[in-house]
């Protein structure tokens, strides 16, 4: 089989899985387990045809992880009304992230237009009036959805500075963050925890084939403004009070130290591949974990309420301890593994921008322990006296868990590059 | 000798075994654990053995020559520092585990303490024998993470609070600890210790940070260790997260400041050759060795806490240690953390004994109603004269005219001998506040405390410096190193003395019943201090204010985002 077959049955995998979901559409339980299924399908399809696909960055590790993501997120007791709309927009997202991940030229720019246009759409249906940012994202991705479909079309240089814009809504970063973190806080049920993932790897993958080709003035004008993402992203989660902004506005700080990084070097090396996805998949993780609270205590509900989960969700407080400890760059995990093999194969004209990276990871570990300690810890709610966590989510909590030691530990050919 | 890795393992096998299981057994396997840690501190002592006979031990289970191994490099190398610390962890740690097996019975955190106490043990060991900087940091970094988890009452609000400062306190050194190792490797290209030594020894590095400003490679690598390293061992300014940790069990106490906090001095010994090559950072260690020093042992005498006045003593300890360091006695500043290992580590087991006969006898802690006036008894106090002031100074004037030994020129003899005399003459003052008790046995004492001190310092001290450093020139290029100014030298070593001789004389008319006239301005200047120390010099009122400052500041900036709550 060439190429292109196999991308296009890793693509319509997923696709035609959704689809076939609808007729079990008015039974939740059977659509998810199908939709769960339909994610191991591609799972194991990525690991068949891994000696025949490959993606621009990576190798075939963004392709095994993909499909894992959306798996770990459909995992997870869902109690929004739109769950059957978030299920299974998860798995087409799924599948169209396969088809951009594993096409090239014209064919990936249009999945990432249909992508920028679903995320759109969904943005729009779930919009409220009290939430004015959602424009600014619906906004930001039809731009973007504009932007991909154009570049496919026009001279080298204009498509260039249309397909880092695009990479920009992607992978997010000053000033085009709004579409990122809109969708990963304001779309409801799995979408937020598979799109915290699909979003940036589609965006390293976009950036992979343009950043070699970018000229030095326009690569440093990017890493100012990483620098300044990177500011504005740990200063915006320092503030927040409320989990999905916090693990919004952190994981887009974390996104522009990447930024710095490639602008920097020019080059897409293993360091920032594993960088990224353990980034990404620990963003995962932490929005899970946040999918389980709210399965419990109600949306949209106020951390410093939710204490003492340690004595009554004690195997939950364990998992969550551990992808915290991941998010904060603890060793062994893989994000530790990526930001210090990235500052340790980066070569520094001036230390000044590593100053501004550090103090951002610093302040990683000041909130984000400060958000952990507040739920697990303080004092014990008496009224509740044990909530057991459903075995579906320990075993989604438990793959993000050894997928960030795997990334940590193993060396980077057993990780695929 | 690849079987030296079950060392470490040990007690991971240890603390695996006490967290798994019911409740039921938790007793018999904390017990069976006991076994585990005895068979690592067995294990430590015969891997010293081997070490001091055979030379160091390098097992590496990756490849330093490559790229990708450089984030995860496990590897063992053991010389005889390590062996020596991994003899002091595994011999402290199966105490501390042994006493709270007993202390712990059928309390509620009793799985959580043990196992935690267990795994610290592995991860210290681990650390200690590390075979690269990689390594080391990839376990100091646990262990700041399990000292936040270890001064853990999870409901506790100011227990959160104080783990929490940990925690952060212990990060900012984590992160210096990173800047030295990128650093490191961006300058040398490596970050084995024995290649990282030859090539900043060989290829000495100029880096401007700032306009006009040069400093030397080591220099930059060294003050971010260094920061890395007094963040762990509690010293100022970063010393308030070891205050704010003391609500934890007792017998946690008793390993974090037998083990843990010698992290820093461990550090700077493992990476000395580094350290030797920058005059500058131990010039630094010096005067934070100082303050940290003055600042601790001023906060101890105002607490009324027991636990609390260990902790600050602890501090003013650590401090000693890194002056030490900074003096470039840095097998002094082992010998140092060794022996307060094992001596905070008996009292704090001590003291929470104490702690729970109080909780359950009402009459205690007793208190001291009346007291018998104070005896003077010339022979105590012509003892004391004599060990602590004449025969120091007989012994100077020998050295200096009948060994012909130019005082002046060997910094490091002085430090020596200076150091004997400042710890015989602290342990001889606290003897003389033993009162109405027969003088001659006080005498005796004092003459035993005085021949005690100079057989450690030039007996046992000296003899663990040649075990540890062998080559004498090494030592010797350490200290002059470390070497100050000597006007700088001569007036720390007169106004210590002034010191010492200004305390026995005022010790000595109040015993005799005088009165001395003290001006305003010093009886002024003792209030302040006192507001001041008991108020910890504000340091904690500062960064908690700096904090709030900085939230505040953000908050205007960065705003808060529509559509949510706050």
């Amino acid at each position: 089989m060439t190429f292109e077959t196999n991308s296009l049955i890793l693509t319509m995998v997923p696709l035609l899985g959704g689809l076939l979901g609808v007729t079990v559409w008015s039974q939740p339980i059977k659509l998810k387990m199908w939709l769960i299924l339909v994610t191991i399908l591609s799972l194991a399809l990525a690991f068949a045809l891994s000696d025949q696909l490959t993606t621009s960055v990576g190798g075939t590790l963004l392709l095994y992880l993909l499909p894992l993501a959306a798996c770990v997120s459909l995992l997870v007791k869902l109690n929004s009304h739109d769950d059957q709309l978030s299920l299974l927009m998860t798995v087409l997202l799924l599948g169209l992230g396969l088809g951009a991940l594993t096409s090239a030229g014209l064919t990936s720019q249009l999945f990432l237009t249909v992508i920028f246009g679903l995320n759109a759409y969904l943005l729009f249906k779930y919009r409220n009036p009290l939430w004015s940012s959602s424009w600014a994202g619906i906004g930001i991705f039809s731009l973007a959805a504009v932007g991909a479909g154009y570049s496919a079309g026009v001279d080298t240089s204009t498509a260039l500075i249309i397909s880092l814009l695009v990479s920009a809504v992607l992978l997010p970063l000053l000033p085009l963050q709004a579409g990122y973190v809109t969708a990963v806080t304001r779309l409801p049920g799995s979408l937020p925890s598979f799109l915290i993932f699909l979003l940036p790897v589609l965006g390293l993958n976009n950036l992979a084939n343009l950043i070699t080709d970018v000229p030095d003035d326009i690569a440093y004008s990017i890493s100012i403004i990483a620098l300044l993402s990177v500011v504005f992203g740990t200063a915006k989660a320092l503030v927040q009070s409320r989990v999905p902004l916090i693990l919004a506005y952190s994981s887009f700080a974390f996104f522009a130290i990447l930024w710095w990084f490639l602008a920097s070097s020019q080059t897409v090396t293993p360091q920032n591949v594993i960088y990224l996805v353990a980034v990404a998949f620990v963003a995962t993780g932490l929005m899970v974990s946040w999918q389980v609270i709210c399965s419990r205590y109600g949306d949209d509900v106020d951390m410093r309420t939710v204490h003492g989960l340690v004595w009554s969700m004690p195997q939950f407080a364990v998992l969550l301890t551990l992808v915290a400890l991941a998010a904060m760059g603890m060793p062994p995990f893989g994000v530790f593994a990526g930001f210090v093999g990235m500052l340790l194969t980066t070569t520094f004209t001036t230390y000044i921008p590593l100053i501004f990276i550090l103090a951002a990871w610093l302040a990683a570990s000041w909130y984000i322990m400060s958000m952990v300690q507040k739920m697990l810890f303080g004092q014990k709610q008496l009224e509740i006296r044990r909530i057991e966590l459903h075995r579906s989510e320990f075993a989604s909590l438990l793959i993000v868990v050894l997928i960030c030691v795997a990334l940590g530990v193993l060396p980077s050919n057993i990780t695929g590059i | 000798m690849p079987i030296v890795v079950l060392v470490p393992l040990l007690p991971l096998i240890g603390a695996l075994i006490v967290a798994s299981g019911g409740s039921s057994s938790l007793h018999k396997r904390a017990k069976i654990a006991i076994f585990f840690l005895g068979a690592a501190f067995l294990g430590s002592a015969l891997t010293l053995w081997h070490v001091a006979t055979q030379g160091p031990i390098t097992i590496r289970y990756y490849d330093p020559d490559s790229l990708s191994s450089l984030v995860f490099p496990i590897g063992f190398y053991i010389d005889r520092l390590s062996a020596v610390m991994m003899t002091l962890i595994s011999c402290v740690g199966m105490i501390v585990y042994t006493y709270s097996v007993g202390n712990m019975f059928q309390d509620y955190n009793a799985r959580r303490y043990l196992s935690l106490m267990a795994f610290t043990v592995f991860v210290l060991l681990c650390m200690v024998s590390s075979a690269n900087i990689m390594m080391l940091y990839i376990f100091w970094q646990l262990l700041s993470y399990l000292l936040y988890i270890l001064a853990h009452n999870h409901s506790h609000g100011p227990t959160l609070a104080g783990a929490f400062r940990t925690y952060t306190m212990l990060r900012v050194g984590d992160v210096a600890f990173l800047i030295g190792i990128v650093l490191a490797y961006q300058l040398y290209g490596t970050l084995e210790y024995s290649t990282l030594f030859e090539r900043v020894a060989e290829s000495p590095v100029m880096l401007t940070p700032f306009p006009g400003i040069e400093i030397s490679g080591a220099t930059a690598i060294t003050l971010f260790l260094f920061i890395g390293g007094i963040c762990k061992s509690a010293n100022f300014p970063f010393h308030i997260w070891l205050p704010s940790s003391l609500f934890a069990p007792t017998p946690m106490h008793a390993l974090l400041h037998a083990g843990i906090i010698n992290a820093g001095g461990f550090l700077i010994n493992r990476l000395a050759p580094m350290f030797g090559l920058s005059p500058t950072i131990l010039h630094l260690a010096f005067a934070v060795g100082l303050i940290t020093v003055i600042v601790g042992g001023l906060m101890m005498l105002r607490q009324n806490d027991i636990k609390r006045k260990l902790g600050y003593s602890t501090i003013g300890q650590m401090g000693y240690m890194i002056m030490e360091c900074g003096l470039g006695a840095f097998a002094l500043a082992v010998f140092h953390l060794i022996a307060h290992g094992f001596f905070k580590g008996s009292v704090f087991l001590y003291c929470g004994n104490v702690i729970h006969h109080a909780r359950k006898e009402p009459s205690l802690p007793h208190i001291v109603t009346s007291r018998k006036p104070a005896e003077f008894s010339f022979l105590t106090w012509f003892t004391g004269l004599v060990t602590t002031l004449l025969i120091p100074l007989v012994i100077l004037l020998a050295i200096h005219d009948v060994l012909a030994i130019p005082l002046l020129e060997s910094q490091g003899l002085m430090i020596f001998l200076f150091f004997i005399w400042i710890t015989s003459t602290q342990a001889i003052l606290s003897l003389t506040r033993i009162r109405g008790v027969a003088s001659w046995k006080v005498s005796a004492s004092m003459i035993s405390v005085w021949f005690f001190v100079i057989f450690i310092y030039l007996f046992a001290a000296e003899t663990f410096t040649a075990f540890i450093y062998p080559n004498p020139a090494e030592v010797e290029f350490y200290l002059k190193a470390a070497a100050l100014p000597d006007w700088l030298f001569s007036t720390i070593v007169v106004a210590v003395s002034l010191v010492i001789i200004t305390s026995w004389s005022y010790l000595y008319i109040s015993a005799r019943g005088g009165s001395i006239r003290v001006p305003d301005w010093i009886e002024s200047f003792k209030v302040r201090l006192y507001r001041l120390s008991m108020n910890r010099f504000y340091i904690e009122k500062m960064y908690e204010g700096l904090g709030r400052f900085f939230m505040r500041v953000l908050n205007r900036i960065v705003g808060h985002d529509a559509g949510w709550s706050k």
